[in-house]
């Protein structure tokens, strides 16, 4: 096929970008739990990513880069829940170990078939109630199903990190599906 | 290994980052400790149920219509976004 009309920064960015755009819907969605928001944040991202396609430095991982900027979209849009103060990360790690027993025993623990009369706008339901940070590694590991090194390298931050906001972000989203699971009747308690 | 370290490997176990030795000896601790176990199975299940519920979804069509508009236009006629005009008259033309 022949490429006629299209300018080589075109070509470049269909082959090299366009090719992630599943990744960034797949994140985008389950960030906003809104298909039209999604698709606002895609486009808007892809748009910046070709506006500013000389910024990206070839052969670094592209879809970082890609989801940095759709992280700098989502946080423009959303900057309310963006302003909660990004302290987590201490507390996160001090009491990481010490409280993984304590909130099991808080919520029973969750067995396989606990939360199967669940509807998936349920569950959609509650990972979009995550706190952002938590929601994120949890979209990127459970669902687009990156490495550990990969989400370090989006977020930029430590593999201890990512590994401590996975564990707190199950833990949270175990006690949101028990609670939705116990007020409809579901799940027998414990 | 003790419950300390165990439970720090629980959500690397979920994940299958566990190897060799390490691998054996959060298998064998997990196999023999009730509440530890209960925390690996907890964190595991969870893990799976969100994998079962929300799988990957294709990009919709419209979206990837949308971004090879954008593409052809967006860079140099400095349109913002498309509007859902121009992505119904790309419907029509023909590929
Ligand atoms: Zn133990």
């Amino acid at each position: 096929m022949k490429t006629a009309g299209k300018t080589p920064k075109q070509t470049e960015f269909e082959t090299e970008a366009l090719p992630h755009a599943d990744l960034l819907y797949n994140y985008a969605l389950r960030m906003t739990n809104n298909a039209a928001d999604a698709d606002d944040l895609v486009q808007e991202t892809f748009l910046k990513a070709f506006r500013f396609w000389d910024k990206y430095e070839k052969g670094t991982n592209i879809r970082a880069w890609l989801f940095r900027i759709m992280k700098n979209s989502y946080i423009n849009r959303y900057r309310r829940e963006a302003k909660e103060p990004d302290t987590v990360d201490y507390d996160e790690i001090q009491n990481f170990y010490t409280s993984i027993r304590d909130e099991t025993a808080d919520s029973g623990g969750a067995q396989e078939g606990s939360f199967d009369a669940l509807l998936d706008d349920d569950v959609a339901t509650a990972i979009a109630g995550l706190p952002e940070d938590f929601r994120t590694v949890v979209i990127l590991c459970d669902i687009e199903g990156l490495t550990y090194e990969e989400i370090a390298e989006f977020l930029d931050c430590p593999l201890g990190t990512v590994r401590s906001r996975l564990h707190r972000g199950r833990s949270l989203l175990k006690v949101k599906l028990t609670r939705y699971a116990k007020d409809r009747g579901y799940a027998i308690e414990g | 290994m003790n419950c300390q370290e165990c439970v720090e490997r629980i959500t690397p176990a979920v994940d299958h980052y566990l190897r060799g030795s390490e691998k054996v000896w959060f298998e064998h601790h997990t196999l023999h400790c009730p509440p530890c176990r209960q925390a690996f199975e907890s964190e595991r299940v969870i893990k799976q149920f969100i994998q079962q519920r929300l799988p990957m979804v294709a990009l919709p069509e419209s979206l990837a219509r949308a971004l090879s508009a954008l593409l052809r236009e967006g860079g140099y006629l400095g349109v913002s976004r498309v509007s859902p005009y121009q992505v119904v008259q790309y419907q029509a033309i023909p590929h």
